[in-house]
């Protein structure tokens, strides 16, 4: 019997863990993960504005099929001229394939007082401790300035900054207490979503629901003492109550060579194919890879089938296509769907769309462990939804 | 400068969330006296880039159109 080539896969999140299950048969797979929990990331959300921790994680070792090893520990070094990384028990394994996945390392130091903001009112990009924080704030604030900030544009799920101030207004509007809150929702960009079509969509939702939107204001310093955050631009905004997207950064990992990562961390890999630099029995996907357009699990996914493909001798390529499910409060939602050669689509916001990102969440296990049975499905699902369809549906 | 000096951001086939986006995670770890170039292909990026620097009073050094992309050359003048 021929012997399988070894393939390691750091990080055992949305990415890493399609990918393990995609290879199983083909390759010896390693997962190396430093918690023995997978975590499904939008439930931060659910519990910062509803409470509902029910699809927060599950073994990782449920989620992965038969055949594919796992390893609980963390990565501290990859050399990929060496073909080997390094594991915090200082233990090295080689690879003859590697895909590295590890996500993002949030950052709340970058910006100056947000460690002590988010101690004292949490938020939705980091940790399920600090989701709760945010759901007693919105839960007890009974007026003043309730601010959500950007901090980073590039954090995870564009749209979920929108979703935190809609669903927080829907949590004032429920307890009454509405009118005496002055919402504020403060963004980078020239507009309150960065992408023009989308924002013809977002706007007059935002608009409609009394939430003030400030532009080109990026959270740079935040002075807890005196409720006050000032913007790279040089703006100053006040609050009674404030959450600041935090800073993303690439994972805590050593690469090499050097030029593998750039300046934040993220390692450098090419948007169509995902390989780094040069390496072709090397690849990053998700959120810890510059080749992704949007840090979104459906990204990482569909990142994770075209590596499998790849490696398989196929030649797919990533199209860029996001399909970011958008909660706007009240049982509806949207979803911003592009791709590289097509701007986001006006999707309109409907009843129908929240059904679907909730269902979702449910199901999300499910396709984690089943690529065999979802993949079909998947396949229909993005050509039916392709932007260049949809665009002509919703002009 | 030299061409070595200045930071390229390549920011084509980026709509969504956009190619300003790039430019506002260079901006934060960029000084005074930096170069940055964008490229862009999304079209809207060209009024999007003039309202930044309008906001932010940075400077713009060019901004055009190549046969494939928007080519905007920006000098980090205004950083507190
Ligand atoms: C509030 C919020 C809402 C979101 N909503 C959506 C949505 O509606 N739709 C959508 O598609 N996406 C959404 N996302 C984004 C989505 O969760 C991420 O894009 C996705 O999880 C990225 O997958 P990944 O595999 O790159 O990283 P992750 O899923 O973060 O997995 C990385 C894994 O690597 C492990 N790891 C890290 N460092 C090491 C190391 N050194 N050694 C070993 N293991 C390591 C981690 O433990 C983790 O298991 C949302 C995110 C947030 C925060």
């Amino acid at each position: 019997m021929i012997e399988k080539e070894k393939f390691l896969i750091v990080g055992g999140g949305s990415g890493g863990a399609i990918l393990a299950n995609s290879l199983a048969k083909e390759f010896d797979v390693t997962v190396i993960n430093d918690s023995p929990n997978h975590y499904y990331w939008p439930q931060l959300l659910q519990i910062a504005f509803r409470n509902d921790y029910s699809n927060l994680y599950r073994p990782l070792s449920s989620l992965l099929v038969k055949g594919v090893n796992l390893i609980i520990d963390s990565v501290k070094k990859i050399d990929l001229q060496e073909r080997s990384i390094t594991l915090s028990t200082n233990k090295k394994l080689s690879y003859d394939y590697i895909a590295i996945a590890p996500g993002v390392t949030i950052d709340h130091k970058s910006i100056e007082g947000n460690e002590k903001l988010v101690n004292q009112f949490g938020d939705f990009h980091s940790t399920p401790e600090n989701a709760s924080k945010v759901f007693n704030i919105v839960n007890s604030m009974k007026k003043g300035t309730f601010v959500i900030s950007v901090g980073d544009p590039y954090h995870r799920c564009p749209p979920s900054p929108y979703e935190g101030i809609l669903l927080a207004d829907e949590v004032f509007r429920l307890r009454g207490v509405r009118e005496n809150i002055n919402m504020v929702l403060a963004v980078p960009y020239p507009r309150a979503y960065p992408a023009e079509t989308f924002n013809e969509v977002l706007e007059p939702i935002l608009k409609e629901r009394g939430i003030n939107v400030m532009t080109f204001f990026t959270a740079d310093k935040i002075d807890t003492d005196n409720k006050k955050i000032t913007s790279l631009e040089g703006e100053e905004l006040s609050y009674d109550a404030a959450i600041v997207v935090p800073v993303h950064k690439g994972p805590k990992i050593e690469i090499k060579p050097e030029d593998s990562v750039n300046q934040d961390g993220f390692i450098n890999a090419d948007k169509l194919t995902n390989q780094i630099l040069s390496y072709d029995d090397a690849f990053a996907i998700g959120d810890a890879s510059t080749s992704t357009n949007a840090k979104t699990g459906v990204t990482a996914h569909l990142q994770a089938k075209v590596v499998a493909k790849r490696v398989l001798g196929l030649d797919a390529k990533n199209t860029g296509r996001t399909n970011c499910p958008t909660e706007i409060g009240f049982q509806k939602g949207t979803f911003v769907i592009s791709d590289y050669n097509h701007p986001a689509v006006k999707v309109p916001a409907n009843t129908i769309n929240f059904i679907m990102k909730r269902l979702f969440a449910d199901v999300y296990w499910d396709v984690i462990k089943h690529p065999e049975f979802w993949d079909p499905i998947f396949d229909v699902y993005f050509e039916r939804t392709e932007p260049e369809v949809l665009w002509r549906i919703f002009k | 400068m030299s061409e070595k000096e200045k930071k390229v951001i390549d920011a084509r086939g980026l709509s969504c969330p956009g190619p300003i986006t790039n430019l506002t995670k260079a901006y934060r770890n960029a000084k005074n006296g930096d170069v940055l170039e964008i490229w862009a292909t999304d079209p809207g990026f060209k009024s999007d880039i003039k309202a930044w620097i309008e906001r932010t009073k940075n400077e713009l050094v060019d901004l055009k159109e190549d046969k494939d992309k928007i080519i905007a050359v920006i000098k980090i003048t205004a950083k507190k």
